[in-house]
């Protein structure tokens, strides 16, 4: 049989992909290389939970387990949850959703993927050298006087910034530039404003936490002094300069989920998004709102308490845009005509999760509870509502979702939403125990525990488990799909977004002639 | 750059559809990159700010242990090379690329003698253990002197980066000027870099009067 | 607020101050608003997707796109809930944040991975060690900082919390309103044995109190210098590692440490450890890295008086 010519067969051999600066095929390098990171990372995690099996040591020395945590969160944040959405499908999907064909820089697009390669290997090189216990934070002045290794991850951190500050500007260039003749911004897929907001964040804020690390690892090797109390530095600053990257960094994570969530709801309800404006807007409100809102976590860290009630305020307004979204994607679904495939499950699940972790934010945006919560295991579970609730589970929504077009395959289905279940059961079984331990007070990153929440961790070590054969059942049926599915038509979900108009999988070129846009996106009927 | 004619017969890159759409794309890049570049140290000046706010008598004190002739000198430096880069840009897009392969020339000898009025300076510095932080041991300064030379030398050493990273570009545009490879048709590159060292300029505005004129 | 305190009061600690119910008030106002907002969406959903199944492929579906009338809504409904939330929140830490002028203050240093809390009695200093006694029904102000690196000062009963910082004096308060011990957390990461840095707060009546505090700065006077020492040994934290038993931890085991030949990673052998050489040990650790150990140990040079290093040379020459 005949088989026409494709990304994918496009050119053969190891050399034609490294060097490759087609979008997809980088789309593909990075799942390669944030699978690979996810299955370490999520190790590292399922290790903790399994030492947190009981009160005293089981299997780990304490530096070890501080060494697992660190690693579970750094790999996590900085190798996952980052890159997972914006370069994986971001950068496979962008181009084909806005008519174009290719990111406004093909060669800067492969330039970042190897930065990220460079820092994911000299985060191996630090595990290799003795590994980190600073926790993913690296607060100071712990971070000056830890082991050696910190430097080399500070220095893996740095580089993957780059990574992720150059596929932020390529997307702001692709959007501006690139978009098919007739796509007006407000004629945009939201996926594609999504990934707008983030770029703005990524452009931001990435380069603060660039200078912070450079900073801290000045600090170490050549004794700076600036977070240094001893010489007259301040340890605090660290804090107030980390935050300013990492918490809008954590809507650098969902925004783009949430844009796969508007799409995924839009196709699966066969209905017209409700309150596109509401929700393109809203992204944009979370991101310039984002950057003011750091100092929520130093609440108890000795800042005035004018600043916290500035910070306190500008947080809880950063649950407004939030809140709009879930709105507009539940009305959405009203006379709707709903169809529970597996993106579809895993967005729903997103729905869910993603609210009670914006709620129990709540709890921390105000200062008096915050008092109480802070540093426990209820920061622990928010923290995972919103980063797995929300962006994991996104990332998988959308991986369904768009697998068929990467792959030209459709999946199994019934593994898929057997995925889709038993990730969302055991995702809840693993932390809602968290919420209850973590208000009586059980602090975060604890080795070893008080045997009165013996029974909170124990549920949640057996929930993880459940989680974990969730996740490995969905990426099982992921890589399966590239190799046995059944055909993929070219719109398999009745999606009408335009990269539902080329072939799956897509040419080398994307569109044999660049489409002419004239109406909205997610006219059905 | 209204005057720049963009459609005459040139091919460009496989996604674009037309030059004018990759030539902006291109500026608009150069920008985005650019405004991540003033972010970096914005963070720096942030940090001198604050603790400048909280020791000002010290940091008086020790600004006066700077040499600002040396300083001056290589602002007024900088700007020339900034001058010359202006002009090589002006050239290439007026076609004239043998003016703008000397200007840049120019521009990397005022780069270099920038870095060597920069070496003495840091070993003159290293030399009367006007160090950072920790390693501080100038004879009868305090103690927290040592978080301004901290600052000074984070700052200034990472703005010496960024000039040794602007030769770098520099010698690459050099290169390609060789191959005959700009015209007034295309010409990014040499807007880009030209943009970069601008900013680098800047920076260093800013850096000398904040380290060396504190009065 | 009662209804929601029956049904999830199970989540948080007793509370053992008057104040801890100030927070209390609020966690069970957000958890009742965060409960009805999480069914009612879970309930439509349910609905949306039970009702509006697909019946058949290409349904008609509903043609609404917005409706402003709901945006406005569904945005200025949850601003102004929110922004209450925030608002209670201040203005309950006001409350909570500044101690009475007649505060009892207790000096507290956290360092890797002790707290030592220090009263004062006719300006005479009293130290005890992860043991917080206090007297019932009195404020009291705990002014706070650390030796080394972050920890965090946390009394899940008492609902106070505050990072202790290097360099910098923070504090918390409480009037504690029930006798019995409770327990702290540093929860600030520190390091190595973070999760074994305890501390009781033991709350006593009044006189019970006094005395204690009587006995103990009588006790203080008339002991040796090699029982100072022993307590110094806790103190200041050699005992998280160095063992007692002979056994070698991180560092050295302090049994049998004098008269011992000791070689080191770097440098020329000390033929038997000495007074000199236990000194050096403490204000320049890293100048002798006895062989097979690491560098981990930091300088004690204005954390011990010459007094107290004295006080510890006798306790550990006491250990054969």
């Amino acid at each position: 049989m005949e088989v026409e010519s494709n990304y994918l067969n496009h050119e053969k051999g190891l050399k034609s992909w490294l060097c490759s600066v087609d979008h997809k095929r980088i789309g593909i390098l990075y799942f390669i290389a944030v699978m690979t990171f996810f299955l370490v990372g999520g190790l590292f995690g399922l290790l903790v939970r399994l030492e947190l099996l009981t009160p005293t040591r089981l299997f780990m020395s304490s530096d070890l387990y501080n060494k697992a945590m660190t690693l579970h969160g750094s790999v996590m944040i900085f190798m996952v949850i980052i890159p997972g959405i914006p370069a994986v499908l971001g950068n496979f999907v962008l181009p084909l959703m806005i008519g174009a064909k290719d990111v406004a820089f093909p060669r800067l697009n492969l330039l970042s993927w190897y930065f990220l390669m460079f820092g994911a290997t000299l985060a191996v090189l630090a595990i290799v050298l003795g590994g980190v216990d600073t926790g993913w934070t690296f607060y100071t002045p712990y971070s000056i006087r830890s082991m050696e290794a910190v430097t080399v991850i500070l220095f893996g951190a740095f580089i993957m910034g780059f990574s992720s500050i150059l596929t932020g500007l390529n997307f702001i260039v692709t959007i501006h530039q690139l978009r098919a003749p007739g796509m007006t911004m407000m004629h945009m897929p939201l996926f594609g404003w999504a990934l707008y907001a983030a770029a703005i964040i990524q452009i931001i804020a990435t380069p603060v936490l660039a200078i912070t690390l450079l900073l801290l690892i000045a600090e170490r090797l050549f004794g700076v002094g600036i977070f240094d109390a001893s010489i007259g530095g301040d340890p605090i600053l660290f804090q107030h300069f980390f935050w300013f990257y990492s918490h809008p960094a954590v809507y650098i994570m969902i925004l783009p989920a949430m844009g796969i969530i508007s799409e995924v709801v839009s196709t699966f309800s066969r209905k017209t998004i409700f309150g596109y404006k509401a929700i393109a807007f809203s992204s944009v409100a979370i991101s310039a709102i984002s950057f003011f809102v750091w100092g929520h976590h130093l609440f108890v860290s000795g800042q005035s308490e004018l600043a916290g009630a500035i910070f306190s305020i500008l947080t809880v307004l950063v649950g407004v845009p939030t809140a709009i979204k879930l709105f507009n994607w539940v009305a959405t679904m009203y006379q709707g005509s709903i169809k529970l495939d597996t993106p579809m499950l895993y967005a729903i699940a997103f729905i869910g999760l993603f609210l009670i972790g914006g709620l129990t934010g709540l709890f921390l945006a105000s200062m008096a509870t915050d008092v109480q919560l802070h540093d426990t295991y209820f920061v622990v579970a928010h923290f995972h509502y919103t980063m797995v609730g929300g962006v994991v589970m996104g990332m998988f929504s959308g991986m369904f979702y768009w697998m068929p077009k990467i792959t030209g395959k459709m999946y199994n289905e019934l593994w898929g939403r057997v995925s889709a279940v038993l990730a969302f059961l055991g995702f809840n079984v693993t932390f809602i125990p968290q919420f209850i331990m973590g208000s009586q007070g059980m602090p975060r990153r604890y080795h070893l525990y008080d045997p009165k929440f013996h029974a909170y961790h124990l549920t949640s070590t057996i929930g993880s488990w459940i989680l974990g054969l969730g996740i490995v059942i969905a990426m099982i049926v992921l890589i399966k799909s590239f190799k046995k599915g059944s055909v993929a038509p070219v719109n398999p979900w009745g999606g009408t977004t335009l990269e539902w108009t080329t072939p799956s999988p897509p040419p080398h070129d994307n569109f044999a002639q660049i489409p002419t846009v004239t109406s909205r996106p997610y006219e059905y009927n | 750059m209204s005057t720049i004619n963009f459609e005459k017969g040139v091919i460009p890159s496989h996604h674009f559809s037309t030059v004018s759409q990759e030539y902006h794309a291109g500026i608009l890049g150069i920008w985005l990159f650019l405004a991540t570049e003033v972010l970096m140290f914005g963070g720096l000046f942030v940090a001198y700010a604050i603790f400048r706010n909280m020791y000002p008598s010290v940091f008086h004190d020790a600004s006066q242990l700077l040499d600002m002739q040396l300083g001056a000198m290589n602002t007024v430096i900088l700007i020339a090379s900034s001058y010359c880069m202006a002009q090589a840009v002006h050239y290439t897009q007026k076609g004239e690329t043998h003016h703008a392969f000397t200007l840049i020339l120019l521009t990397i000898l005022c780069a270099l003698f920038f870095l060597g009025v920069k070496y003495f300076e840091y070993q003159h510095k290293f030399h009367e253990g006007l160090l950072p932080g920790m390693n501080f041991t100038h004879a009868n300064a305090t103690r927290e002197m040592g978080i301004f030379f901290g600052l000074y030398f984070v700052m200034t050493g990472l703005h010496a980066i960024h000039i040794l990273v602007g030769i770098g570009l520099m010698a690459w545009l050099l290169l390609r000027f060789k191959r005959n490879e700009f015209s007034p048709h295309y010409f990014i590159p040499v807007d880009g870099v030209g943009l970069y060292w601008h900013i680098v300029d800047i920076i260093w505005i800013f850096l000398f009067p904040l380290l060396y004129l504190i009065g | 607020m009662d209804i929601l305190e029956k049904l999830f009061s199970f989540m948080l600690p007793e509370q053992a101050t008057g104040t801890a119910s100030i927070i209390d008030q609020i966690f069970y106002a957000i958890i009742g608003l965060s409960a009805l907002v999480t069914i009612l969406f879970f309930l439509v959903v349910v609905w949306f997707v039970i009702r509006y199944r697909r019946r058949r492929e290409g349904e008609k579906t509903g043609t609404i796109t917005e409706s402003h009338k709901l945006e406005i809504v569904w945005t200025v409904i949850p601003t102004i809930v929110f922004v209450a939330i925030a608002l209670w929140g201040w203005s309950a830490y006001r409350t909570l944040e500044h101690p009475p002028a007649d505060a009892y203050p207790i000096r507290v240093v956290g360092k890797q991975w002790a707290w030592v809390f220090s009263y004062t009695l006719d300006g005479k200093e009293i130290q005890t060690l992860g043991q917080l006694n206090v007297p019932i029904n009195r404020p009291i102000v705990l002014e706070m900082t650390s030796l080394d690196v972050l920890h965090s000062f946390s009394v899940p009963a008492f609902r106070v919390k505050k990072d202790v910082v290097p360099g910098l004096k923070t504090q918390v308060w409480f009037t504690s309103n029930k006798l019995g011990s409770f327990q702290t957390y540093c929860t600030e990461f520190c390091g190595t044995a973070h999760s074994k840095m305890l501390a009781t707060v033991n709350v006593m009546p009044e006189q019970q109190f006094e005395r204690w505090l009587r006995d103990e700065a009588a006790a203080s006077t008339t002991a040796s210098p090699s029982v100072l020492g022993a307590r110094l040994y806790e103190f200041k934290g050699c005992k998280s590692c160095h063992t007692l038993t002979g056994v070698d931890d991180v560092g050295p085991s302090f049994k049998g440490l004098v008269g011992k030949r000791r070689e080191f990673e770097e440098g020329a052998p000390v033929e038997a450890a000495d007074e000199n050489y236990i000194r050096r040990s403490i204000l320049d650790p890293k100048s002798q890295i006895v062989k097979g150990f690491k560098p981990k140990m930091n300088s004690f040079v204005g954390q011990m008086t010459d007094e107290e290093i004295h006080q510890i040379t006798q306790f550990i020459k006491s250990l054969h």
